[in-house]
């Protein structure tokens, strides 16, 4: 060997040796005496046995240390230095809090005490320790709360007196007052001051967050804690453990998760997440949530604190860019400090660009034009559109002599239409994109001098253009004046005969007439395998989805997979895309749930490495992650997916457009599984808005979106109002004579509002319907049916029915578990019914084993699900039912800690839960 | 290397994840049975941590060494806190009354003592040989089999056994 060994090298070849060859080894190779001692004591160590503790693993040295709580076992009147504490403020993780006051010359002076959780046990700690004290104690301003003083106590636990502050966090303060986005954003300047003057003394706050940032009853904004992170902090020096642990996640930059030095930079981000909170009601996603979300401007950093609702959305623009120029991943990208954070607020507040938007000559425009938005915006969009359609005609002419001349009458012609568009009309008379077609349309009809190959181009084009826009009717009238003339110009061995065919049938699928799609599309699958370009690939795709939406799954699927490999041959990425998106959409919707996600993830990865822009289709694919990974159990995931997809669709569209008003309505349906209503509120409302806008009132998808209303309404206790908006869509069932999986659903869905409210007869009247619905729908074994008879089972537990209840539930677990593998959150909720059921026939030991199972698997996949507190408050009674008094004690605890308690969570139950906390 | 080659079985990734979320779970709160009042919502701590981390790594599901890695690293600093806290109490004086009895006070301050220790000779191994630090966490502070470990790092199982060999020599020749 060359090299020196390493201490490991000389110690695995060293242990291998028998004692007196070892010896002599050992001298022969390791001369250094130091070296040589530490290997002699590895040695020693490796025959000894024994734990790396005493006490065992980690989880028996955590139970043996114990819970060792400072404010556990304070008594009032301890002192601190020369202060007599009064009371426990907080306790956290790295200091406790106390009130506390001293008599000052005659006046009391009542301050915070912070008690370090750090030891300063070393003279060099505590000189640290005091060095940065007096840096923090000289930082005056009337925005920071002062540190007053700060010690070291005999036996070694540091302190530091502060300013006390009575105040509440901003959030709330903005929230209370009722304050316009004009007032929030002023206020929110007069916090960037107090940390622009800290930055100017060197010294990073490093915990920015509402708990910290005050408002006093005058309205005077308070920051406390300023670098005080650092001294909470043992490793401040060393970024690599210590980021660790004094943060809070969702303010805390990228750098404090990494291993790369804090700076100013640090607090600018912080200052972002909160700036987006205060114009938004809500905070921002922090940024890594959003590892897989689309890059759409320059620097590179992932799109995620775009303002959604709450901000009007004449500013939403630039203040969405300043939040995302605060929250850049990279501390480079962000605003050199918290005053030019303040400067392009006011910027924003005078009305004047700010310098945060990506692409500066792009946005001056946009601001100029941003008076004519309704007219310019949308024409801009329908040239776009234009161009994109025309782009692929002309190449797909493929006549290169004839082209130039084409593309200058094809471009000559939209000109003139455009011309005419009325640039000079006042915004609420210009044209929207529909009227743009229509108007290029009428026009393109009159026109008599075309050359017919150039009215083919315009025919198809625009009717790829009013697809594009939703208007399908117009598409289908230029298609059908287009198809005489491309008969009599082409034949089957050209393409602009296929792109008419093929476009015909994408029509008719957006339309869902699968049945038109199969009969023009099926006869033509030979002559769309063997043209191996855009068209042909499009036309496996479309005929693929018209299979599958008639239910032939596994000839639809090989079709999407078939389309996906010739685009990847030709290395067309549209056509890939487009269909590997379906491709995966279907896997998920026919509920093979790991070969969707997986198809879905690897149809993102080819998305982000082709540099393509996000487009609606993205939104497709976002859309079906969020459903698969939900079905599957994985909550993270899926509410990452669709905050994204609501995030992009509030981009993408202006107007009311159906995959938003999905989107926002699954989300807002998500919520609602998992109790989270305050949050569900907004979503599901404006769900039900946009489907009613864009389906109409008697679209299944509206109905949804009215049972996702009762829903809401249910799990708010609020029952009358639930049955009102069951009533609402049944009524709509009834009326259409719908065949809909959601008519039976709301049947049963009434029925437990009924049973809620203590109308048995009505309840009983409406399952029955319900079962009877859902059975003639596809039999009594799948899960469709299983999900009515879980209501079923809900019903006879409240009707403590209870033995019934347990066979219901036994049922649907049967068919759950049968079904491949979707149904986790289903069947946790099932087995929750047959919990209580077992419960209440006193059948503790099986209750028990079954909430002993549940529990950590629902909390793991819902940590605020509404359930865990019906879970674990049940959990402590079977506990305490079984004389596991502290066991039970604990879980009344956790249960009594639970913040989103069910609506319908009576006194009785809270005040056993904190008898059986007590231990009594 | 860490963070490539997961080879779990389709199912038992789950299952043992929900394994070390409930231990990680368990540490947390079971002391606070015989606790008055709770110093903070553990389940929240633990969520609060697991969230971070499904926030670092969007794909956890579909890398587990990356999220076992984060729970190890959180028991750890559990442990270490509390081992501070305990210390701490003690260092606090008259005016802080332990509640334990003797023995039990006995343990808990040898046990506290001894965690911190050992956390500081993980620094070190880890500034030493840092895969073998990590063997180190999995194994010990987020309990997989040493077998599972190899899993979770998409090392051969003869790597791991030298790897937990050294580590622990190392860590006992610093912790006496």
């Amino acid at each position: 060997m060359d090299s020196t060994p390493t201490l490991r090298e000389l110690f695995e070849t060293a242990v291998q040796l028998p004692g007196v060859t070892r010896e002599q080894w050992l001298a022969r190779h390791c001369a250094d005496p130091l070296l040589r001692a530490e290997i002699e004591k590895l040695l020693t160590a490796d025959t000894a046995g024994g734990e790396l503790l005493s006490s065992g693993d980690a989880a028996n040295a955590a139970l043996a240390i114990g819970d060792a709580s400072v404010a556990a076992t304070f008594s009032a009147g301890s002192r601190i230095g020369s202060f007599e504490l009064i009371e426990v403020l907080g306790e956290g993780g790295s200091a406790t809090v106390f009130r506390a006051f001293r008599q000052l010359e005659g006046v009391r002076q009542e301050v915070a005490i912070k008690l370090l959780a750090r030891g300063l046990y070393t003279p060099e700690a505590q000189k640290q320790f005091r060095r940065e004290r007096e840096a923090l104690t000289r930082l005056r301003h009337p925005g920071i709360a002062r540190l007053i003083e700060g010690g070291v106590t005999d036996s070694g636990l540091a302190y530091i007196v502060l300013e006390l502050v009575d105040g509440q966090p901003i959030t709330h303060y903005v929230h209370e007052h009722e304050m316009g986005l004009r007032q929030r954003l002023e206020l929110f300047l007069t916090v960037c001051h107090p940390v622009e003057a800290a930055h100017r003394a060197l010294i990073v706050h490093r915990d920015l967050k509402p708990s910290n940032v005050l408002v006093t009853a005058e309205g005077d904004v308070k920051l406390l804690d300023f670098g005080i992170a650092r001294l909470l902090d043992e490793d401040a020096g060393d970024a690599a453990t210590g980021a660790l642990r004094a943060l809070t996640p969702a303010y805390a930059a990228p750098e404090q998760f990494a291993q790369t030095p804090i700076s100013t930079a640090t607090d600018v981000y912080a200052l972002g997440v909160l700036l987006g909170e205060l114009v938004t009601g809500k905070r921002a996603a922090p940024h890594h949530a959003y590892a897989s979300s689309p890059s759409d401007d320059t620097s590179g950093e992932t799109s995620t604190a775009a303002a959604t609702h709450g901000a009007r959305p004449r500013l939403r623009g630039d203040l969405d860019h300043i939040v995302l120029k605060a929250t850049a991943a990279d501390p480079e990208h962000r605003y050199p400090s918290a005053g030019a954070l303040a400067d392009d607020i006011k910027r924003h507040l005078a009305r004047r660009p700010v310098l945060a938007h990506p692409s500066s000559r792009w946005y001056r425009t946009g601001k100029f034009i941003t008076r004519y938005r309704a007219g310019v915006v949308t024409t801009a969009g329908f040239l776009l559109a234009v161009f994109v359609a025309l782009g692929i005609a002309i190449w797909q002419a493929g006549v290169a002599r004839e082209q130039a001349a084409r593309a200058n009458a094809v471009r000559d012609f939209l000109v003139s239409v455009f011309q005419s568009a009325g640039a000079g009309l006042p915004r609420d008379q210009r044209p929207t994109p529909e009227d743009l077609v229509r108007q290029a349309s009428a026009r393109l009809m009159k026109k008599g001098d075309l050359p017919e190959t150039v009215r083919a181009d315009l025919l198809l084009a625009l009717a790829k253009v009013a697809r594009s826009v939703g208007a399908y009717d117009q598409a289908l009238v230029l298609l059908d004046h287009g198809d005489p003339i491309i008969s009599r110009l082409y034949g089957p061995g050209d393409a602009p005969w296929w792109d008419a065919r093929v476009l015909r049938a994408a029509v008719l699928e957006d339309e869902a007439d699968d049945a038109r799609v199969i009969s023009l599309l099926q006869p033509a699958y030979a002559g769309l395998v063997a043209r191996h370009d855009a068209i042909g690939i499009e036309g496996l795709r479309v005929l693929g989805d018209a299979l599958l939406h008639s239910g032939q799954i596994d000839r639809g699927l090989s079709l999407l997979a078939q389309a996906r490999r010739t685009a990847a041959q030709a290395q067309l990425v549209d056509a890939q895309l487009s269909a590997s998106i379906d491709e995966a959409t279907a896997l998920l919707d026919a509920e093979h749930f790991r070969a969707g996600l997986a198809r879905a993830d690897a149809t993102l990865a080819l998305w982000q490495s082709s540099g393509a822009q996000a487009n609606a289709r993205v939104l497709d694919l976002y859309e079906s992650i969020a459903l698969g990974a939900e079905a599957s159990g994985d909550m993270q995931r899926a509410e990452r997916a669709y905050r994204t997809a609501i995030t992009l669709g509030d981009r993408f569209f202006d107007k009311p457009n159906p995959a938003q008003a999905w989107n926002v309505g699954m989300y807002g349906s998500f919520l609602i599984a998992q109790g989270r209503f305050a949050e569900a509120e907004p979503y599901a409302t404006r769900g039900l808005e946009l489907r009613r806008s864009v389906f109409g009132p008697d679209d299944s998808r509206t109905i949804y979106a009215l049972a996702g209303m009762g829903k809401l309404r249910y799990g708010q206790a609020r029952y009358p109002e639930a049955v009102d908006w069951y009533t609402q869509g049944i009524d709509t069932c009834t009326r259409l004579a719908m065949k809909k999986l959601v008519c039976p659903r709301l049947l049963g869905l009434r029925s437990l509002a009924y049973g809620a409210a203590g109308q048995f007869d009505k309840a009983g009247v409406d399952i029955e319907a319900a079962l009877e619905a859902q059975r003639a729908f596809d039999g009594d074994h799948n899960p469709n049916y299983a999900y009515v008879l879980e209501q079923l089972a809900n019903l006879q537990l409240r009707e403590h029915r209870y033995n019934e209840a347990i066979a219901t539930a036994d049922r649907v677990l049967t068919i759950y578990r049968a079904a491949r593998g979707g149904m986790i959150q289903r069947e946790l909720g099932t087995r929750m019914v047959r919990a209580q059921a077992l419960f209440a026939l006193q059948r503790n030991d099986e209750a028990l084993t079954e909430l002993l199972d549940i529990a950590p698997k629902y909390a793991s996949m819902f940590p605020s699900g509404i359930a865990r507190f019906d879970i674990t408050a049940l959990e402590a009674r079977a506990l305490a039912q079984a004389h596991r008094n502290d066991e039970a004690a604990v879980a009344a605890r956790d249960a009594l800690a639970i913040k989103s308690r069910p609506a319908s969570a009576d006194r009785g139950l809270v005040d056993e839960l904190t008898r059986l906390a007590s231990g009594r | 290397m860490p963070g490539t080659g997961p080879s779990f079985a389709d199912g038992s990734t789950d299952a043992l994840f929900v394994t070390v979320y409930a231990r990680l779970k368990a540490m947390a709160a079971r002391q606070l049975a015989s606790r008055r009042s709770a110093t903070l919502d553990t389940t929240e701590l633990v969520h609060e941590l697991y969230l971070r981390m499904g926030q670092r790594e969007a794909l956890h599901f579909e890398h587990p060494a990356q999220f076992f890695s984060y729970a190890a690293r959180a028991m750890r600093h559990l442990l270490v806190n509390r081992a501070r806290d305990r210390l701490r109490l003690r260092a606090g004086g008259q005016w802080l009354k332990v509640t334990l009895d003797d023995d039990d006070l006995r343990l808990a301050l040898d046990t506290a003592s001894q965690a911190l220790a050992l956390d500081a000779a993980l620094d070190a191994l880890e500034q030493t040989d840092a895969r073998a630090a990590r063997v180190v966490e999995l194994h010990y502070f987020a309990g997989l089999s040493l077998q599972q470990v190899g899993e979770t790092l998409g090392l051969v199982r003869r790597t791991i056994d030298r790897d937990w060999r050294f580590a622990r020599a190392f860590i006992k020749a610093r912790m006496d």
